[in-house]
């Protein structure tokens, strides 16, 4: 069955995180996956929260990036959060610093250079290390000798990768064990997914071994109208998050996403539900029928932070929230339909 | 009698496959049920490179008991200060009203060297701990800080960044010393820490000894103008079980760890063809491998080990002069026994009743 998910933010307390967590359990979401950005919280400690509070909900990283932790402790990380939840626990991981996100990485340090290659170094690594045999291990990025990681669960991780741009799609399919990407309008969307899963298909894998997620904004409305107006602050954040291979497949300009940022009245309806999922309830399944066609396996529900900062607010939460809970109540019981 | 804090060291690669992660978990609520009422109120978690992670198993620790929770030790190499102090954070959020006692090292050699490049170990550990102090206090750190550290995790230089959220919970830092022995380490800790967690000590040392310890580290912080008293911590060693001699056996291979002190045959009783084949032995098939070699008389000269009786009043002993010497916090470590579950019914039943 199509499968909808949450998002909870690292610059969330992490109470407000569990809560939200087990809320979505109750309402009947598949997954509850966390972001990670430099100097936020720990998404593992915070998923190591929600597992001890739940008893069904998938848990993932969505992101964590591949340069701040080094691929044995992502690894470990997985592989504890998996055995401590029953099994529940899937990773997701980047180069980091997609969009706008660049700047905080560079703030700490961290050079942004090779995004396919430290991607393709750690995600070879972390599932060598989970397949429990010795690893040694010689790379641009990363070193390793004769490494094993003990005590090693029976489990079944998957390792899915976020990517939009055709080389990271590429080594997505080649290595991961799924995608995780942008929803845009339906070309590109279509676009991305045959990109990732024909690289499966070279990989000598097949459809069913591979996850296919999507970040996505969704609102539920009493007419298209007012769900398009939820969106419109969302959408606007989120498309100013787009990094430059995306913008270019869309054929968007920098300066066009600022403008629509700086005044989101110019930002056309029809431009909103392109990078969204939204209407009403029947509308909101015919378009995830319609992304199913497409091959997308999950989405989940995005809603962007606003401020670069990270600022935390509450009523952004409750914000959330709101649309979660309707979401809840009255798309996710129909979701068999699609 | 004792009447400082009594903490348990949950030694994750010791405790082994057995217990998984939510394992763990079960068996911490199962040691608060049974050893909280007589004084153990801190479950202390190690660091292991590439065993379960330390830091998923505090969180997890966080939700289901309410111990006090600390690392003893996280080993500074393996993680970069500036995620470490968001990850300790983020556990004292969850923590809340509990202190987080974030105990750090370099680790062992034995057990680290061939894993990571141990890099200046003191200079490394002193900014780290700087670092972790300010960030965690909400204070903006800066590449030119820690000249060691940032180039070990290869990040480039003139960046200056503050965590994006403030704690509200308690952390205090912890660094790893160990005894008896005058190094920068023991500088570093003594000056910049709130806390010091003595290692490696032998269950047999003298007041007088442990006293030498307790005030020379007083000495070094207070000649650097810090005025808060240091907190002190120190293992306390143990394998206890229904047979003696299975207690014993398993300590055997802790006693390599004081194989890379250079006066160890002439302080421990060894032979120089003695160390030599330990260390073989060590480097051959770990540490576990060393029964034949060394000679449960041996063990007894180190550690607390054996059946209750053996053992109870060795305990009171060590916490008796341990107390005296200044240290509030005992921390009781090592294998605990044959059975870990036998070995804390044993503690309940038979240990502490009589000793606290």
């Amino acid at each position: 069955m199509f499968r909808i998910g949450v998002i909870v933010r690292s610059t969330w307390p992490i109470h407000v995180a569990v809560d939200y967590a087990k809320r979505a359990e109750e309402l009947g979401y598949s997954s509850v996956w966390v972001n990670s950005l430099p100097l936020s919280r720990d998404p593992f400690i915070t998923l190591a929260a929600i597992a001890e509070n739940t008893e069904r909900i998938r848990l993932g990283t969505a992101v964590v990036d591949v340069r701040s932790r080094h691929p044995a402790v992502l690894a470990a990380s997985i592989a504890s959060l998996y055995e401590l939840s029953g099994g529940r626990a899937d990773l997701g991981v980047s180069p980091g610093g997609g969009g706008s996100g660049r700047i905080t990485y560079e703030k700490v340090g961290f050079e942004m250079n090779d995004p396919v290659g430290v991607t393709r170094e750690s995600v070879t690594i972390i599932k060598a290390l989970l397949s429990g045999e010795p690893v040694t291990f010689k790379g641009n990025h990363f070193k390793l000798e004769s490494a094993v990681l003990q005590g090693r669960p029976d489990h079944n991780i998957k390792v899915l990768v976020a990517a939009e741009s055709p080389k990271m799609l590429e080594l997505a399919g080649e290595v991961g064990d799924g995608l995780i990407a942008p929803k845009g309008p339906s070309e590109f969307t279509k676009s991305v997914l045959d990109q990732f899963l024909g690289s499966v298909a070279r990989s000598g894998r097949k459809r069913w071994q591979v996850d296919t997620v999507m970040e996505c904004n969704v609102a539920v409305g009493d007419n298209s109208a007012s769900a398009v107006e939820f969106l419109r602050p969302f959408v606007a954040e989120a498309m100013s998050h787009l990094t430059p291979p995306a913008l270019k497949t869309l054929g968007l300009s920098h300066e066009t996403l600022q403008s629509y940022k700086a005044d989101m009245s110019r930002l056309a309806p029809e431009t909103i539900k392109q990078f969204s999922v939204c209407g009403t309830v029947e509308e909101c399944i015919a378009q995830l029928k319609e992304l199913k066609a497409m091959g997308l396996d999950e989405i989940y529900l995005w809603y962007p932070e606003f401020t670069p900062s990270g600022k935390y607010s509450i009523d952004k939460v409750k914000e959330r929230q709101y649309m979660m809970e309707r979401i809840g109540a009255e798309l996710i019981p129909k979701l068999g339909t699609v | 009698m004792f009447t400082g804090e009594l903490g348990i060291h949950l030694n994750l690669h010791k405790l082994g496959p057995a217990f998984p992660s939510s394992e763990v978990v079960k068996f911490t609520q199962t040691i608060e049920a049974k050893l909280g009422p007589h004084g153990v109120t801190t479950a202390w978690v190690n660091d292991n490179l590439g065993y379960r992670s330390t830091l998923v198993i505090l969180a997890a620790l966080a939700s289901k008991v309410s111990m006090k929770l600390g690392t003893a030790i996280l080993i500074t190499y393996v993680r970069n200060p500036v995620e470490l102090a968001a990850s300790a954070a983020t556990l004292s959020e969850l923590t809340g009203d509990r202190e987080f006692l974030l105990g750090l090292g370099p680790g062992s050699r034995v057990l680290v060297e061939d894993k990571v490049e141990m890099r200046k170990p003191a200079k490394f550990f002193g900014e780290t701990v700087q670092i972790l102090t300010k960030l965690l206090d909400g204070e903006s750190v800066s590449s030119e800080e820690m000249p060691t550290v940032y180039p070990y995790f290869n990040l480039r230089e003139s960046w200056k960044a503050k965590l994006k959220f403030k704690s509200s919970g308690r952390v205090s830092i912890w660094g790893s010393v160990h005894q008896g022995r005058e190094t920068l380490m023991r500088e570093q800790v003594s000056k910049l820490c709130d806390g010091a967690i003595l290692g490696r000590v032998r269950s047999t040392l003298t007041y007088e000894e442990l006293k030498a310890d307790a005030d020379a580290m007083d000495r070094i912080r207070k000649g650097a103008g810090v005025t808060a008293p240091l907190r002190k911590a120190i293992q306390m060693t143990t394998s206890i079980g229904d047979d003696g001699a299975a207690s014993r056996k398993l300590l055997k291979g802790y006693i390599s760890h004081f194989l890379d002190r250079d006066d160890a045959p002439a302080k421990f009783g060894f032979t120089k063809e003695q160390m030599e084949r330990i260390r073989e032995q060590v480097e051959a098939h770990g540490e576990d491998s060393l029964s034949d070699l060394i000679p449960d008389q041996m063990v007894d000269k180190f550690y607390i080990a054996g059946t209750p009786g053996e053992c109870v009043d060795k305990v009171a002993t060590f916490l008796d002069k341990v107390g005296r010497a200044g240290f509030g916090h005992v921390i009781i470590s090592g294998p605990l026994g044959p059975d870990v579950r036998r070995a804390i019914d044993i503690w309940a039943k038979d240990i502490l009743p009589s000793v606290i």
